[in-house]
């Protein structure tokens, strides 16, 4: 307790207070690397999409001449980040007076442990920059990712093509951002899946029991015991999706393979709980069943879930990526991440950059969500807190 | 020299302060003048062989390692039209009416395991291929053969073939050429169960070469075959042929650049100049339209019933454009030239080099639509004709880059007359039982070149009670004139006759636009330039492989 | 014990069966058939017809459910459809290959593991327990397949640099050979069969070195995390506690007490990455150009190979299975606190 209480100071330091002018320049100074470095990333993609507003005329319509939806979520993206960074900059200069109540209240020892994690808030930074980017993709793309031709074909990084063209001459770098906006999208979407479908066999097999339990429990076993890349090959391979839609039957199949392990989780969590004195206080109050489990014991469950959520979205994009690194994942000219290494799998030797670069950012993705999920449980786990 | 050869590791262990180039250790062998064979061919292929069995084979892999396992009846080089030497066949000859071929067999020539090769095993082969338990690929081969697709045997070395009427002279060589399988083998073998019998692993050979290991999934190692009784000039130059399996692009071509194969198919455009220049030691041969990609409308969709709209498509497709930015290497070698129709320009007697292609003409192609009454009323963009838009989907089957690319391609080229192109993929068997049941709009598919014209499959009317034969015309193109030329094409004997009406036949095809023609291309085949007689040709890419061979100088593998 | 492993033994036969339904359910709702692969111009359609007939393809499905159902209790798996050869011999060829470069990938790559953890664990929150656990992560994010292409372009230009460095004359050419990786396959197939002994197993190492990094990277990741919490909640209990106020020098603690606590959940670790090592198994064999399973299920699934598919799934299932088993009989006999009732 001593270590919190020393560093519960009101007084700012006044170097922090340049942090107003710069977020990120004051954490740096009073030595918060981590975050210093990660709001200074977000500052510079800020000020990168600003340099572009001139574009945004062009933006705000699509190819058909129809007003673009993409611009409209780009452009509030900005304003909610800009203001969020700000306000943190404000914290950090002014801190608040808080109550010893509050002080040692569950929320606020939960944001102090985190943000001493220095890997959790790698990962919360990482995961931020990303999902600022692919918000601000219409800003930040210097070409149309789809568009073929606008440069020579197999042109190496240069000062146009940052990260050079593939062999349709389209730029790379544009096509890594929407590939990023697409791929984090299905992991987001799936991990959504995945957790709705999990929590409630995990919630139902606990709170039902008896035979219910053991047949929702024997199915999970049998689906963890598949490999799951080879599972999702066979599904997708066999009905061969084709077609615009099956980017959405890609994800909701990569979200149905993924559930079986928050299902465990969750019910191990509510056989827990269910012993637990509120929950009998409700039972008492004569509360139905509906009600107790999912207003009293899933709520109460979720925290172990959100970490795996967070670990889910990494190895959900690292599926899509194999899938469409065998051919079955998002058809083209849809950019993913996965497809795009696809795409430089054939000119390898002729222009290793198409595959490199979002091979880089698959990495930097999985890692972000990684770390971030590390953060979280060691945060939420109290067992090393004080 | 006496030092090199006695201990070629340790001077290789003093080369490090000396240097040396890889060829002056790989010289010693070269001054034993007795040395018939040398050296090591290792070929790079993305699947296994799978059957080595003449009358059930399948893939092009165990095609053309059986052909090196064998000394056909005739033996054939490609080269616009077929020539044909004597071989197993000493002679032979037509009957006045072109319905009977005779030949003269060798009697020299025997298997691997001593037994002698007759007219019986030859007999035995068609008798498989006839039998339908056997469910052989090779019927095709057999359907004017009488009796019952088999030849008659008139003595061991004389063999007689009946057809039932006169045809191509040359389809006629090739539909009597199959490899032979050895009777004493495969005679008490369950006909049904040929396919999955273990033989299969183990051909016979009666050639230039034997099948020595087979590693299956992972290499295959030909040797010059010691009981080989055919002509002196047919031996086996080569000390071993090793055919390494490598399912992915990128591990092949790093393994040729690395020099750990010597011959790989199928090079993309891409990697052509850059092997240029990068390794003198690699030569890149080509073999020359052996596939073709088109547009295939449904004609049964009202959509493409006005030739009006497809000649439309036609004219505003930037074909020329396209092989430019797919097909052609960086510094501006092209590897596809224009295509007509479905007859390869490689058979250069029939290929009709008169039949001009169409334009890459913008305004005509408007002008076209305008006529045939699309307007973008609505002005959305795109084109519509009473309340119909000008859209509809381009399917292409998955896996194959190149279509996928050109589709994309054709996709932007409508867009700029107001054309509506969704692209589709399915996967390779999605995508042919589809096509056959006419499950699509329109279609990015291709033909691979036969060497023997017979159009019938591809463009003759649709008629389900003709057989299953009709199924391939995707398209439900019918067109009596053309019928009739087909037919009159393929009841002539000689190739030169047939020709000029092959010819009228593609004019006419081509005025129809049933396809949108896009391009023959060119396979290129790179091979280290130690090889010397190398055959790469139409027929196959390491064609007539016992006469490959290293100069002294050169070898690399001294096994 | 006994008891309990036949009880869990029993319970490997519902498991098998449903996964085995699963798979049947889902070839028998997929469009198409093998006999598509036949419908090619060349092929006449009577070729066609006969596969139909011969492989039962127009009989109702609960037919050949009862069917398949029969063969692979008798540990008769059919015949392959594509290849036309018995689906056991296929397997035959490709599961040892497998076993080859997963086990050999585990004894190897595990130790590493479990190594970098537990020492992350004795210096926590170190500066070495930070790096190497963001480290671990970085290996535990990366894609195997791609991981792969980068090792084999990294491999080319390695080879590159060794020929330049021998015609310089800075490097002889036999020191050169022993430093180039090989890309792919599992032995140099041309000069193989001339090595000595030795010589082969040191090329076989060597074909081992890629695809087993590229596949096992991930699970040392992983394992490096699970040892290093699990050392890191032994070390607080009270025996260890114990063992240092008996005056025992810290490595002896670390090794004969935390260590050896701390291993018993990755114990059970192994038996459950048995089905993502398969997983990786399919990308990295591709890649490799090594005759396994992975290979064999992908080139199944594209032909639609259906009695392949489920065989592999059955031998995926069972080999699961029997790790899992094994790992629960690890863990008894680790542990004597356990006593499998």
């Amino acid at each position: 307790m001593t270590a919190i209480v020393r560093t519960r100071s009101t007084a700012a330091p006044p170097v922090t207070r340049a942090g107003l002018l710069l977020p990120g320049l004051g954490h740096l100074l009073v030595g918060e690397i981590v975050p210093g470095v990660g709001m200074l990333l977000l500052v510079g993609v800020l000020l990168v999409a600003a340099s572009s507003a001139p574009r945004l005329g062009g933006i705000l319509v699509d190819e058909y001449g129809q007003p673009s939806l993409h611009a409209v979520v780009a452009l509030l993206a900005w304003g909610v980040y800009a203001a969020g960074l700000w306000w943190t900059a404000l914290r950090r200069a002014y801190p608040r007076e808080m109550s010893d109540e509050e002080w040692n209240s569950n929320r606020q020892i939960f944001l102090r442990t985190l943000s001493r994690h220095r890997a959790g808030m790698m990962g919360l930074f990482g995961a931020l920059f990303l999902i600022s980017i692919t918000l601000l993709t219409p800003l930040l793309a210097t070409h149309d990712p789809l568009a073929v031709y606008v440069g020579e074909k197999l042109t190496a990084p240069c000062w146009d093509f940052p990260l050079g063209t593939d062999e349709f001459g389209r730029d790379v770098y544009s096509r890594l951002l929407y590939g990023g906006r697409i791929s984090l999208s299905i992991g987001f979407v799936a991990m959504v899946i995945a957790a709705s479908i999990g929590t409630t066999v995990g919630a139902l097999a606990a709170f039902v029991g008896g035979a219910v339990d053991r047949i929702l429990m024997f199915f999970v076993d049998m689906l963890l015991a598949l490999p799951r890349l080879v599972l999702l090959l066979t599904i997708v391979g066999l009905f061969r999706v084709s077609g615009a839609r099956s980017i959405f039957l890609i994800v909701v199949i990569l979200g149905m393979t993924a559930w079986m392990g928050i299902a465990r989780i969750v019910r191990s969590e509510v056989l827990s709980l269910r012993e637990r004195e509120f929950i009998q206080a409700a039972r008492a109050l004569g509360l139905s069943s509906g009600r107790i489990l999912f207003r009293h014991l899933v709520p109460n469950a979720l925290a172990p879930v959100i970490v795996f959520c967070s670990l889910l979205i990494g190895s959900t994009m690292l599926a899509e990526a194999g899938l469409s690194f065998l051919g079955l994942g998002v058809p083209p000219p849809t950019p993913t991440w996965g497809v795009m290494v696809n795409d430089g799998r054939e000119p390898l030797r002729a222009a290793p950059w198409i595959a490199v670069f979002p091979g880089l950012a698959i990495v930097g993705a999985v890692l972000s969500f990684n770390l971030l999920g590390d953060g979280l449980r060691d945060a939420m786990d109290p067992k090393l807190r004080g | 020299m006496t030092v090199v050869r006695i201990f070629p590791a340790l001077l290789a262990a003093l080369a490090a302060c000396t240097g040396t180039s890889p060829s002056e250790d790989a010289a010693t062998d070269g001054t034993d003048p007795a040395a018939s064979t040398r050296d090591a061919l290792v070929i790079g292929i993305q699947a296994d062989a799978g059957m080595l069995m003449p009358a059930v084979y399948e893939s092009a892999t165990d095609g053309a390692i059986l052909e090196t396992l064998s000394y056909p009846l005739v033996d054939t080089e490609f080269d616009c039209s077929l020539k044909k030497m004597p071989a197993l066949a000493k002679s032979w000859e037509w009957s006045d009416d072109g319905k009977v071929l005779s030949m003269d067999l060798r009697d020299d020539i025997q298997w691997e395991d001593g037994e002698p090769v007759t007219a019986e095993d030859i007999k035995f082969t068609y008798d498989l291929i006839a039998d339908p338990a056997v469910a052989s690929p090779r019927v095709a081969s057999i359907q004017y053969l009488e009796p019952d697709g088999r030849p008659k045997i008139v003595d061991a070395t004389h063999i007689e073939w009946h057809f039932t009427q006169a045809y191509d002279r040359d389809t006629q060589i090739a539909h009597v050429n199959l490899g032979i399988v050895p009777k004493h083998v495969w005679e008490n073998v369950d006909r049904s169960t040929i396919r999955g019998n273990d033989k299969t692993k183990q051909p016979l050979s009666y050639g230039p070469w034997r099948l020595a290991k087979w590693d299956q999934g992972a290499s295959l190692v030909l040797e010059p075959n010691p009981k080989f009784t055919g002509p002196e000039f047919f031996r086996a130059h080569l000390n071993r042929v090793i055919f390494r399996v490598l399912p992915e692009y990128s591990t092949r071509l790093i393994e040729l650049e690395g020099g750990n194969i010597d011959l790989m198919e199928a090079v993309l455009v891409a990697d052509a100049d850059r092997l240029r220049e990068e390794h003198p030691e690699i030569k890149l041969t080509r073999r020359g339209w052996r596939s073709n990609d088109y547009i295939g409308w449904n004609l049964n969709n009202p959509l493409f019933e006005d030739l009006r709209v497809r000649k439309a498509m036609a004219l505003a497709t930037d074909i020329d454009g396209m092989i430019g930015k797919l097909l052609t290497s960086k510094t501006g070698e092209s590897y596809a030239k224009r295509s007509i129709g479905t007859i390869t320009p490689a058979l250069c007697g029939v290929h009709n080099d008169d039949v001009k292609p169409l334009p890459f003409a913008v305004d005509q192609a408007k002008a076209l639509l305008a006529e045939a009454g699309w307007k973008d009323s609505d002005s959305d963009g795109v084109l519509d004709k009473g309340g119909q838009k000008l859209a509809f989907s381009l399917l292409t089957n998955t896996g194959n880059k190149r279509r996928g690319d050109a589709a994309i391609l054709f996709q932007d080229q409508m867009k700029q007359i107001g054309i509506q192109v969704e692209i589709q993929r399915a996967e390779s068997n999605q995508f042919f039982e589809r096509l056959r049941k006419k499950d699509y709009e329109a279609a990015l598919a291709g033909w691979a070149a036969g060497l023997f014209v017979d159009p019938s499959t591809i463009w003759h009317c649709d008629q389900p009670e003709k057989g299953k034969k009709y199924e391939f015309n995707f398209t439900g193109y019918c067109n009596p004139e053309v019928d009739a030329l087909i037919e009159k094409g393929l009841a002539t004997p000689n190739p030169k006759d047939a020709a000029p009406i092959w010819k009228e036949m593609q004019a006419k095809i081509y005025e129809d636009q049933p396809y949108l023609f896009l391009w023959w291309m060119d396979e290129i085949v790179a091979i280290n330039d130690r090889f010397q007689n190398t055959s790469i040709d139409v027929l196959s890419p390491y064609n007539r492989l016992q006469e490959w061979e290293v100069p002294a100088d050169k070898v690399k593998y001294q096994r | 014990m006994w008891k309990y492993l036949l009880r869990k033994l029993v319970l490997v036969v519902p498991l098998v069966w449903s996964v085995v339904t699963l798979t049947f359910i889902l070839v028998e709702l997929s469009p198409g058939d093998i006999s598509d692969k036949f419908f090619t111009p060349e092929t006449p359609p009577e070729v066609r017809e006969m596969i139909v007939e011969k492989y039962h393809l127009d009989d109702p499905a609960w037919v050949r459910y009862l069917a398949m159902l029969r063969n692979l209790a008798t540990f008769d798996f059919g015949r392959s459809m594509a290849q036309e050869r018995p689906v056991f011999d296929l397997i035959g060829d490709a599961l040892p290959n497998t076993l080859l470069l997963s086990i050999v990938t585990l004894l190897v790559l595990y130790p590493v593991g479990i190594l970098v953890g537990t020492l992350q664990a004795v210096r926590h929150n170190s500066a070495f327990d930070t790096s190497a656990s963001v480290g671990m992560l970085v290996m535990f994010s990366m894609p195997a397949f791609w991981l792969a292409l980068m090792l084999q372009l990294a491999a080319f230009y390695w080879a590159g640099t060794l020929t330049d460095a021998v015609r310089a004359g800075a490097l002889s050419k036999s020191v050169a050979d022993l430093l180039t990786l090989p890309s792919a396959g599992m032995v140099d197939a041309v000069m193989y069969d001339y090595m000595t002994p030795a010589e082969q197993l040191f090329d076989r190492a060597k074909h081992l070195l890629m695809p087993g990094v590229a596949l096992g990277i991930a699970s040392a990741g992983s394992t490096a995390r699970y040892m290093r919490s699990a050392v890191l909640e032994v070390i607080r209990q009270d025996y260890i506690r114990t063992a240092r106020a008996k005056g025992l020098r810290e490595p002896a603690v670390i090794l004969r007490h935390a260590m050896r606590n701390a291993l018993l959940p990755i114990i059970t670790l192994l038996g459950l990455s048995v089905p993502a090592l398969f997983s990786g198994t399919v990308l990295v064999e591709v890649i490799f150009a090594w005759p396994g399973m992975g290979r064999l299920i992908v080139d199944a699934i594209f032909t639609q190979d259906t009695p392949v598919i489920i065989a592999c799934f059955y031998v995926s299932t069972l080999l699961v299975a029997a790790g899992n088993l094994l790992a629960d009989v690890a863990y008894a006999w680790a542990d004597p606190r356990i006593r499998l009732e």
